[in-house]
C-alpha cells in the first residue's frame, strides 16, 4: 500500500470520507449540503402544507338537505294517482304537472298542490337533494343488487345496476342517532311482496335516502323506510307502507292503499331497542274529514306555532369566492426561506474561502 | 477574485440574497398565519340621516309563508323556500346557492317577532344570492311576498357581522315585540382548513309597509 510522504498530505487532519479532490475543504462540502438540505426541507414543507391544506375524503354518509321539500310526503313530476283508502301524512305537490287524483278515498294530513310555486320549489329542492345523494362518496358497493336478511352499517352503498329488496333489511344505527345511510341505485329500485327494512341502534328514517336512477317500485305490503329520491316514477303496490317520503322528478307516483308518514328527526339520545316501522297511521288532526270537498287548492294561511330557536351558527357558505390568499403566503414563505437558508450557506463558504 | 471552483462572487452577494430571502420569507410566513375574525363588527347602521319610516300602525296581516324576495339595492330578486331543523337542532340551508330559505319555526314577514331568511354567500364555483349583503346600508328596502299575495317591504337598520363562535341566536331568531326581518348569510374570513367561512352576516331590518290584496285583521 502506497502512502503519501508527509509533504505531499493534504493539510487538513480529517479523514477524508468522500471520494472529492483533497483540495476541497469540509467547509465546502458542508455548505453545498446545507444548501441542499434547505432545499429538501423547503420541498418537503411544500409537499406537506399541500397536504394539509387539501380537503380530506368525507368518511361517512353526510345528511341529505331535502330544503323545501322537507315536509312533504310525495312530490312527482307528471302525476299522483291513488286508488283505495290511502292516508299521507306530510304535504303532497306535483310540478309540472296539474293531475292529482283519487284524494279522497285518500286522504292528506298536510297541504295539496299542483302546477303552484311551492310543488315547484319542492320540486327543485328534492332535484337537488337527488344530486346531492347520487353523487355522495366514498361507498361500498353492493354487489348484484341485492339487500335483505343482512344488516347494514351507517354509510353510502351503491349498485349501478338496481337495488332490490328482499326479505327483511336492518339499518343499525350503531348508538348514533345522526347516523346517516344513502343508498344509490344506478337504475331501478324494486322490493318484493312483504319485504321489509327495519331501523335498530339508534337509527332513524329521517336518516335514510334511496336515489334511483330510474323508477321504484314497492312489492305488496312492502314496509319501507326513507325518502325515495327517484329520476323517473314511483309506484307502491297494495298496501306498501313507507315510514319516509317518495320524490319523483319527472314521472309520477302512483299509489294503491298505502300509508307515508313524514319522519321527523329527534336528537334523542339512541337506544338499542328496535324501532318498527309505522304500518298504522300516524295521528291525523281531527280536521281532516271525508265531509271536506276536495280541493287542490293550496292553503296560504299557517297555523300559529311557536318559535324555536335553532342553535349554531349557519353554515352558508362554501368559500367559492374566498381566494386561496392564506396558502399562497405560506408556499412563498416557506419558499424564500429555502433560498435564505441556501443563500446563507452560500455565503458562510464563500466568506470562509476569502478568509 | 476567484477561488478554486470558480466563485467569483464576493460573499456580501450571498449575505445580501439570504437577508432579502429571510426577511420576505419570515414576513410572508406571518402574513399567512391564520388570524381570527372579531367577534363583532358592526358594518351599518342607522344615522341622523337614513330614512326610516316610523313604524305608526301598519294593519296586522295574516300568517302566510313568504315566496319572493326582492333586495333592489344589491340586485337580488329569487324564491324563497322553506327550511327547518336539522336533527342537531342547527338550521337548513338551502341546498340551492341562487335561492334563498325562510325559516319555519319562526314566525312569517310580518308578524310581531323575527322572521328569518337565509341565503349562501356563496357556492365552491362563484357568488352565491347573498354574496353583496354586506354591502346594504340602513334603509335599503328588502321585500318579500307571501304565498296569499301580501307584500311587505322591510327597511334596513343595521348590518353586524359576528363571529361564529359568538352568534347571537335568540338576538336574531328571538322576538322584541317588533315585527322584524334578519336576513343571514356568511361572512368574514373563509378558513380553508375547515371549509367554513368564520362569520355570519346578519341584516336587521324591520316593517315599514305592507300592500295586500285583502287587508285581513288577525287571523
Amino acid at each position: 500500500m502506497r502512502t503519501f510522504p508527509a509533504a505531499d498530505r493534504p493539510s487538513f487532519s480529517p479523514p477524508n470520507f468522500f471520494k472529492f479532490r483533497d483540495s476541497r475543504s469540509p467547509v465546502h462540502l458542508s455548505g453545498v449540503r446545507l444548501g441542499l438540505g434547505a432545499l429538501a426541507a423547503t420541498l418537503l414543507s411544500f409537499v406537506t402544507l399541500i397536504a394539509f391544506t387539501s380537503d380530506t375524503a368525507v368518511a361517512a354518509a353526510t345528511p341529505i338537505n331535502l330544503g323545501a321539500a322537507t315536509p312533504y310526503a310525495i312530490v312527482a313530476g307528471s302525476t299522483i294517482t291513488n286508488t283505495g283508502s290511502s292516508v299521507i301524512a306530510g304535504d303532497i305537490g306535483l310540478s309540472p304537472g296539474t293531475s292529482i287524483t283519487g284524494f279522497p278515498p285518500g286522504l292528506a294530513s298536510g297541504t295539496t298542490g299542483a302546477a303552484d310555486a311551492p310543488s315547484l320549489l319542492a320540486q327543485n329542492a328534492s332535484t337537488a337533494a337527488y344530486l346531492v345523494a347520487a353523487g355522495e362518496t366514498p361507498f361500498s358497493t353492493v354487489a348484484a343488487g341485492t339487500l335483505g336478511g343482512t344488516t347494514l352499517v351507517p354509510g353510502v352503498y351503491q349498485s349501478t345496476s338496481g337495488l332490490a329488496l328482499n326479505g327483511t333489511l336492518t339499518l343499525n344505527g350503531g348508538g348514533n342517532a345522526n347516523a346517516v345511510f344513502v343508498f344509490q341505485a344506478g337504475s331501478t329500485l324494486t322490493t318484493a311482496s312483504g319485504s321489509s327494512v327495519v331501523l335498530e341502534g339508534g337509527a332513524q328514517a329521517c336518516n335514510v335516502f334511496w336515489t334511483v336512477g330510474s323508477s321504484a317500485t314497492l312489492g305488496t305490503t312492502t314496509s319501507f323506510v326513507g325518502t325515495i329520491l327517484a329520476k323517473a316514477s314511483i309506484s307502491l303496490n297494495n298496501a306498501a307502507s313507507v315510514q319516509g317520503r317518495l320524490l319523483a322528478q319527472t314521472g309520477a307516483v302512483t299509489l294503491i292503499d298505502n300509508t307515508i308518514n313524514v319522519p321527523t328527526c329527534s336528537a334523542a339520545t339512541a337506544t338499542t331497542t328496535t324501532t318498527t316501522t309505522a304500518t298504522t297511521a300516524t295521528t291525523l288532526p281531527p280536521t281532516t274529514v271525508t265531509t271536506k270537498p276536495a280541493k287542490h287548492r293550496t292553503t296560504t294561511t299557517l297555523a300559529k306555532s311557536a318559535t324555536i330557536i335553532p342553535v349554531g351558527a349557519p353554515k352558508t357558505g362554501e368559500g367559492g369566492t374566498a381566494g386561496s390568499g392564506s396558502s399562497l403566503l405560506g408556499f412563498i414563505g416557506l419558499g424564500a426561506l429555502g433560498v435564505g437558508v441556501a443563500a446563507t450557506s452560500l455565503a458562510v463558504r464563500s466568506r470562509r474561502r476569502h478568509e | 477574485m476567484s477561488d478554486h471552483n470558480g466563485y467569483k462572487r464576493r460573499p456580501w452577494v450571498w449575505w445580501s440574497i439570504a437577508a432579502l430571502a429571510l426577511s420576505v420569507g419570515a414576513l410572508s410566513l406571518v402574513a399567512a398565519l391564520p388570524r381570527s375574525d372579531p367577534k363583532v363588527v358592526v358594518l351599518a347602521h342607522v344615522t341622523s340621516k337614513t330614512s326610516t319610516k316610523s313604524i305608526a300602525k301598519l294593519p296586522a296581516i295574516a300568517r302566510s309563508r313568504p315566496i319572493r324576495i326582492a333586495i333592489a339595492a344589491i340586485g337580488v330578486n329569487t324564491t324563497v323556500g322553506t327550511l327547518g331543523l336539522q336533527p342537531d337542532h342547527e338550521v337548513m340551508v338551502p341546498t340551492n346557492t341562487r335561492v334563498v330559505g325562510w325559516y319555519k319555526d319562526g314566525p312569517p314577514p310580518g308578524q310581531i317577532g323575527s322572521a328569518v331568511i337565509l341565503g349562501h354567500v356563496d357556492s365552491t364555483q362563484g357568488p352565491g344570492v347573498f354574496f353583496d349583503l354586506k354591502l346594504l346600508k340602513a334603509g335599503d328596502r328588502v321585500t318579500l311576498v307571501l304565498a296569499n299575495g301580501t307584500v311587505t317591504k322591510f327597511a334596513v337598520t343595521k348590518v353586524v357581522q359576528y363571529s361564529k363562535t359568538s352568534f347571537p341566536d335568540r338576538l336574531v331568531y328571538g322576538s322584541n315585540g317588533t315585527r322584524s326581518l334578519q336576513l343571514v348569510t356568511c361572512g368574514g374570513a373563509f378558513d380553508h382548513a375547515t371549509g367554513h367561512y368564520e362569520s355570519n352576516i346578519v341584516v336587521f331590518s324591520h316593517l315599514v309597509s305592507v300592500s295586500s290584496p285583502k287587508v285581513a285583521v288577525r287571523s
